[in-house]
């Protein structure tokens, strides 16, 4: 039974069930806080802790599919190549938005980690938890902080952008598909950027913008910040 | 072109972005470099949107799929992180409703600005056509 779990088959298997029934219980019932990754990510980490399955293990298979990240956001160009025109025509807005959401995100962290008293490492760790993983991490190390407490801040921002962008943006009337796109791709990374998918290609093509766009500000203006504070 | 071959078209631009990332040190991860390229090759028409239809679609059709394996690493939560776990999960997901409703907003605000001005200048044009029109009719008469 070892050989199977070590085999790269069972967390590819594993992987694709599990992410399959999330789409078939997300799509039956149509709230959007049923979102795939989520039910599919509960059922999975579940899964190994009942019956006591280690991470290594899964990720034999898993990585396989971590591999296809790396074609699947090259491949983002192709929607924000058929939104050119939005991009050309809204670059001002565009831009000033995702230096508005980076910078939101910095300050909510820096004011409230200071206002409740939180450890300084874990408000290093949390500063990049907008940006995409790769970017993410090396931000993280660069200041101080621990990589995989980021990495953790940065899949739960995502999953949360990845659920909640719908409602955030009826709640206050973002209507705008430009506009959208941008808020979910600067606060949620790629992550956020499936659910910008799924809303329509305008939103995807800008949340896919809004991923390196937000990663390379943040990654610049996050030491500047830090000391200046100092 | 057929489906090996758009792969490999996506897999050479995925290496071509490691590549500039790793060796020659562009400061943005080798994937983001990578969906770069392929728009720099779109709008310079070197390839064409529907040449790689078969390999983008199914990517984009699916792409919350590619992320689910690295989401599971939350399983592996340090005991430092363990102990504050509820106070960190609050804290990144009111940041990132806060994060979306400002960024969202600031992008619209400006956005509706812009259309406003150019509807303005559309319509102060207009008028000057109009304007000048009748001008000219008003001297035949």
């Amino acid at each position: 039974m070892n050989a199977i779990i070590n085999s790269p088959l069972f967390g590819i298997l594993l992987t694709l069930v599990a992410f399959e029934i999330g789409v078939t219980i997300s799509k039956k019932f149509k709230y959007s806080f049923l979102n795939p990754l989520l039910i599919a990510n509960i059922l999975i980490v579940g899964f190994l802790l009942l019956t006591g399955i280690s991470l290594e293990s899964y990720n034999v298979g898993g990585d396989y599919i971590s591999v296809m990240l790396s074609p699947a956001t090259v491949v983002l160009a192709v929607p924000l190549y058929r939104q050119i025109s939005k991009l050309t025509q809204f670059w001002k807005p565009i831009l000033a938005g995702i230096i508005a959401g980076s910078l939101t995100s910095l300050a909510c962290v820096i004011a409230v980690s200071k206002l409740i008293g939180l450890s300084e490492t874990l408000m290093l760790s949390l500063l990049p938890k907008s940006i995409t993983i790769p970017m993410g991490s090396v931000v993280s190390e660069q200041i101080g902080g621990i990589p995989p407490v980021t990495i953790i801040a940065i899949t739960i921002t995502g999953i949360t952008g990845a659920v909640a962008a719908p409602a955030v943006c009826r709640f206050c009337r973002i209507k705008h598909k430009v506009a959208q796109g941008i808020a979910i791709g600067t606060a949620s990374h790629a992550l956020g950027t499936t659910k910008a998918m799924e809303m329509g290609e305008i939103q995807g093509a800008m949340s896919s913008l809004s991923i390196g766009l937000a990663g390379l500000f943040t990654a610049i203006v996050t030491p500047i910040i830090l000391n200046l504070m100092a | 072109m057929r489906i090996p071959l758009q792969l490999a078209v996506i897999f050479a631009i995925c290496v071509a972005g490691e590549i500039l990332h790793r060796i020659v040190g562009v400061p943005l991860p080798g994937n983001i470099i990578g969906m770069v390229l392929l728009l720099v090759l779109l709008c310079l028409k070197v390839l064409k949107p529907e040449q790689i239809s078969g390999v983008s679609s199914f990517f984009l059709n699916h792409l919350a799929l590619f992320f689910l394996p690295p989401s599971i690493a939350i399983m592996a939560v340090g005991d430092e992180v363990l102990s504050q776990w509820p106070l960190l999960l609050f804290l990144c997901v009111a940041f990132t409703l806060v994060t979306i409703a400002i960024g969202g907003r600031c992008t619209q605000f400006l956005i509706r600005k812009q259309e406003y001005r150019e509807n303005l200048a559309l319509r102060a044009e207009r008028l000057a056509k109009r304007a000048s029109r009748s001008e000219i009719n008003g001297g035949k008469k």
